[in-house]
């Protein structure tokens, strides 16, 4: 009975190997700093770009951005997953900014692979 | 078997078994799991030398126990709670499995990871035999 306890013991040690590849993959591209968000102004509009460069793929991927200053606006964008070279955008509206622009709050939820629940936030202060 | 033999019997067999359960639930898969995660959370998933004393023995007192009353109901209770002990401990050294680590990516970020469905993993294929496969033993033994 205890050979049997080892034996599923070494499956169990191959099968968290087989289950924990794509967090293992997500990590070593996170270091490699290949992914990112850009944020461009185009006409009337704010655009932040979610550029994904991994090669396990991100599912039930949503942005949030929050801007804070006089007021308080959040917008976030959706996407059932994403695969390397994937790009999420999100449009804000220039005019719905607010005027004095303190602070901008990103957060990213997701699960790599599908398995493993991920979210990764920033904010940066606004300087004026 | 004389009452020397099974003094060595039990101490060589519960020392073996104490050192599996702990290589197993406190170096083995934090290890693992802190090489799965590029050692961004080190700080985190391995214990220290204090803790490792401290549970080299819990484990191998419990494993002693376990075989010195072999044959006893007592002895699966032992080694079920010693697979329970081992998974708390895992769930101990992996934070509840909610890893939160500060990174710089061109300024800093907080990264969360929820790593519950290795911890789900370590019950079903670590645990759950620890706790089954005593009993079964103990009952095969029993009947047959």
């Amino acid at each position: 009975m205890r050979g049997l306890q080892a034996a599923i013991t070494v499956v169990g040690l191959l099968f968290l190997l087989g289950v924990s590849y794509p967090l293992l993959t997500f990590v070593v591209d996170l270091m490699d700093s290949s992914s990112g968000i850009y944020l461009r102004q185009e006409g009337q509009s704010i655009l932040v770009d979610f550029d994904y460069r991994g090669s396990v793929e991100l599912r039930n991927v949503r942005l949030e951005i929050t801007l804070v200053g006089s007021k308080r606006l959040s917008r976030e964008a959706k996407a059932d997953q994403l695969v390397n070279g994937s790009h999420l955008t999100l449009r804000l509206p220039v005019s719905e900014l607010p005027s004095d622009l303190r602070r901008i709050e990103m957060k990213l939820y997701a699960e790599i692979g599908g398995i493993f629940p991920l979210s990764i936030s920033r904010a940066v202060e606004v300087r004026s | 078997m004389n009452w020397k033999e099974r003094i060595m019997d039990v101490l060589v067999d519960g020392i073996l078994w104490g050192i599996y359960y702990w290589l197993l639930f406190a170096v083995v898969i934090p290890l693992l799991v802190n090489r799965l995660l590029g050692g961004i959370a080190s700080e985190v998933i391995v214990p220290e030398t204090g803790e490792l004393t401290g549970l080299i023995f819990l484990f191998m007192g419990l494993s002693l126990a376990a075989t010195a009353l072999r044959g006893t109901i007592y002895s699966p209770l032992i080694g079920a709670l010693e697979s329970i002990l081992g998974f708390a401990v895992v769930v101990y050294l992996l934070d509840g499995g909610i890893v939160s680590v500060s990174l710089n990516y061109g300024g800093p970020i907080s990264v969360t990871l929820d790593l519950s469905p290795i911890l789900m993993e370590i019950f079903l294929f670590f645990t759950l035999p620890g706790v089954v496969l005593p009993f079964v033993d103990y009952f095969m033994g029993r009947s047959g």
